[in-house]
């Protein structure tokens, strides 16, 4: 790893808060790409960095903001499906896949429309669970075989399932922006290596709201969960994780758009990362003797750093798996 | 590179996690001394007391009470004021520090699952040692994972409203109303905790600025109205408190402020009128001193004389006795206190007043240093030192 990105991660494994560090790298990152773009990707990208102010800004947390955000994230989502259904079914392979492409976001769409109760079976919470799993089958398939738009689809309606809102928008973008964008971009090579870990860190905030088990969004719990007498806890402790992957999986398909190489290398940098936080964690609450509010933030942070390493762990082995399948899967999907 | 990345953390990952996550010490003998140290008791100056706990009861929410008439009409009448939560704004850790007076520990930072059973003395124990009856209905069974041991113990009756789980993924509210009812039929009954969850629901699920969150309030106000009627203002006491705030998201757990403002209401018998502010450490003190039995041993708090509408000198008196019972009970704090100047001017002071509610604090046995051991300074510095080196490696 080069010198430039060994020295930036070190930097942001010493902050004791990496929230506003992470907002604000989002934010230069996106003007940077935008200064530099042209037509289209540009605009995109501008659109990333607007919307990730957004989420930051309390208004979004206002009734109104509230109202505004679920309008926007959807209107975004129905928009991006609409232009990418042709595509992504011209493109599907085998032709089985094109049925089955469409199948997470009209889950999705269908989500919203369906009522919220328990009782029918075609409540809201199981056209979302329709939405993840086969939106999760459908986009490690697709990712295998080189598949982009189906790729791009699958996820969009994976994660929009866990991020509604101004969080939808922003994930529409991202994914119209890296779809748009040239596979890897003039990022200096110094940088690359940290590529990986910024993006985790700085979407983890966005979409997770921010960096400490605190901010647990609790509401993944209702996903599929509408039984009041039988909840469904395994359910939501996995939506909760699932969520976390998402936010990983979205800042590692980032970096290999702008960084290049390939996937693999990216989860070892963001893996390497992590625990080099996890260490510095470690580090500060043992060695030096912290005010109480330094350090319950730490602790916040050791446990957080623990579990995302954790996750890309498991993210590193099936990264792996995929690798090894995928020509096979390739040759076998013609 | 990317062998050397996994393997380094496949060995290091459950290392941290085994030093986050290693049990907490055992009580030692001089712990279960104190816990059932013979403290003195008295007659109590009130004969019952409510405890309605409204989960995540935001302290905008609890002080203006547009959407609460009763909290309002009952403040008008007693003690309303800010409460600050402890830096651990999960479920349980507030209401250990709430009924011991505790503040949390490093491992109920682990999602509010993980959080030990209290093993020093609480509320609770003081009551069971003196054998007074008390019960609690809450939607989760926070208080029975909490308190078990007092439960089996005393004279407890418990009710949990069905549904509930660890993660509070459904709230009946009406079950823990009906339990609190039941536990109020019983004469016997000197301490009544409710513990109310939809407020706090609401907020995760619906967010606080929602309209379900106004109505969520509206009905734990209606609650507390129909428990208040139940009281005889002029023998028993309500306390309506929240045991943690949450932010505009709804959530909370963390150090941030929104996330641990909240407030409390404190009105009936043995409670002054006025607004001030209130620690949850006193929490447990206080009501010990209402219901006449001492602190707990273990406790960090005192009795808040400017909530509490008693007379200065018997209150004095009363947390002399209990102190001098406790040093009495636990040679290593009679010798590292009993015989000091501090303790000598603690009890000539010819009132109790605020002052000497902080020098009674003092004498609470404090928390040793860092929760973090040295082992985990070296093991982070490992993986620093491990991360560098496989970086300087030529991928």
């Amino acid at each position: 790893m080069s010198g430039g990105a060994a020295a930036l991660l070190l930097a942001l494994a010493v902050l004791p808060g990496r929230d506003h560090a992470a907002g604000a790298l989002l934010l230069a990152g996106a003007l940077a790409i935008a200064a530099k773009g042209r037509g289209l990707g540009r605009g995109l990208a501008l659109g990333v960095a607007l919307a990730g102010l957004v989420c930051f800004v309390p208004v979004a947390r206002t009734p109104l903001g509230h109202t505004a955000g679920a309008f926007a994230g959807d209107a975004a989502f129905l928009a991006f499906a609409v232009l990418l259904t042709p595509g992504a079914l011209r493109e599907a392979r085998p032709r089985l896949i094109r049925w089955v492409a469409l199948l997470p976001p009209l889950s999705c769409v269908g989500s919203w429309l369906a009522p919220n109760m328990r009782i029918a079976i075609l409540a809201s919470a199981t056209f979302t669970r329709v939405a993840v799993l086969f939106g999760l089958a459908l986009f490690v398939y697709a990712a295998a075989t080189r598949q982009r738009s189906l790729e791009s689809l699958a996820f969009a309606s994976l994660a929009s399932c866990f991020f509604p809102g101004w969080r939808t928008l922003l994930l529409v973008l991202l994914e119209g922006w890296m779809l748009v964008s040239p596979d890897a971009s003039s990022l200096p090579g110094r940088l690359r290596a940290a590529m990986a870990p910024l993006a985790c860190l700085t979407l983890l905030v966005l979409f997770s709201g921010g960096y400490g088990l605190s901010r647990i969004d609790l509401t993944l719990i209702v996903l599929g969960d509408s039984d009041p007498v039988h909840p469904a806890v395994a359910w939501g402790a996995t939506a909760v994780l699932l969520s976390y992957s998402a936010s990983l999986v979205a800042a590692l398909r980032l970096a290999v758009r702008t960084a290049g190489g390939p996937l693999a290398d990216h989860v070892a940098y963001a893996l390497s990362a992590f625990v080099l936080f996890t260490g510095a964690d470690l580090l500060w609450l043992g060695a030096a003797r912290p005010g109480v509010f330094l350090t319950i933030q730490l602790e916040e942070q050791l446990v957080f750093d623990v579990v995302l390493s954790a996750l890309l762990l498991v993210l590193a082995a099936a990264t792996a798996v995929i690798e090894r399948g995928a020509p096979a899967l390739r040759e076998a999907s013609g | 590179m990317r062998r050397s990345i996994s393997l380094a953390a496949v060995v290091l990952l459950p290392l941290t996690a085994g030093s986050l996550l290693r049990p907490e010490p055992a009580a030692s003998d001089g712990a279960a001394a104190l816990r059932n140290a013979p403290l003195p008791e008295f007659e109590p100056f009130t004969r019952r007391v409510v405890v309605v706990v409204i989960d995540g009861w935001r302290r905008a929410d609890a002080l203006s009470g547009a959407s609460m008439p009763n909290v309002q009409r009952l403040a008008a009448a007693g003690s309303r004021g800010p409460m600050t939560a402890g830096i651990r704004s999960f479920t349980k850790p507030c209401l250990r520090t709430l009924f011991t007076g505790r503040p949390g520990a490093f491992r109920d930072s682990l999602l509010n699952v993980a959080v030990d059973r209290v093993t020093e003395d609480s509320l609770f124990t003081r009551l069971n040692l003196a054998r007074r009856a008390w019960g609690s209905s809450a939607y989760t069974p926070d208080f029975e994972e909490l308190f078990g041991d007092d439960m089996r113990e005393g004279a407890a009756r418990a009710y949990v409203g069905k549904g509930a789980d660890s993660f509070g993924a459904y709230v009946d509210d009406d079950a823990v109303e009906a339990g609190a009812m039941r536990i109020l039929d019983d004469p016997a009954v000197v301490l009544a905790l409710v513990h109310f969850g939809s407020v706090d629901h609401t907020g995760h699920i619906l967010k606080p600025w929602s309209a379900a969150y106004r109505e969520a309030l509206a009905s734990a106000d209606r609650r507390i109205g129909r428990i208040a009627s139940r009281l005889e203002q002029d023998r028993d006491a309500l306390v309506v408190l929240g045991d943690h705030g949450a932010d505009d998201d709804g959530h909370h757990g963390g150090p941030d402020a929104l996330a641990r403002e909240t407030a409390f209401l404190a009105v009936g018998r043995g409670f002054a009128k006025g607004t001030p502010a209130f620690a949850p450490e006193d929490f447990a003190p206080t009501l010990a001193v209402l219901l006449g039995v001492c602190p707990p041993a273990s406790g960090l708090g005192a009795p808040d004389p400017a909530l509490l509408g008693l007379e200065p000198a018997v209150l004095k008196r009363r947390c002399d006795a209990c102190l001098a019972a406790r040093f009495a009970s636990s040679p290593v704090l009679e010798k590292r206190w009993a015989g000091t100047p501090e303790l000598a001017r603690y009890l000539a002071a010819p009132r109790f007043g605020p002052a000497e509610a902080e020098s009674y604090r003092a004498f609470g046995p404090r928390p040793g240093g860092s929760e973090h051991p040295p082992v985990q300074a070296l093991l982070g510095l490992a993986m620093v030192a491990v991360v560098l080196g496989v970086w300087r490696r030529p991928a």
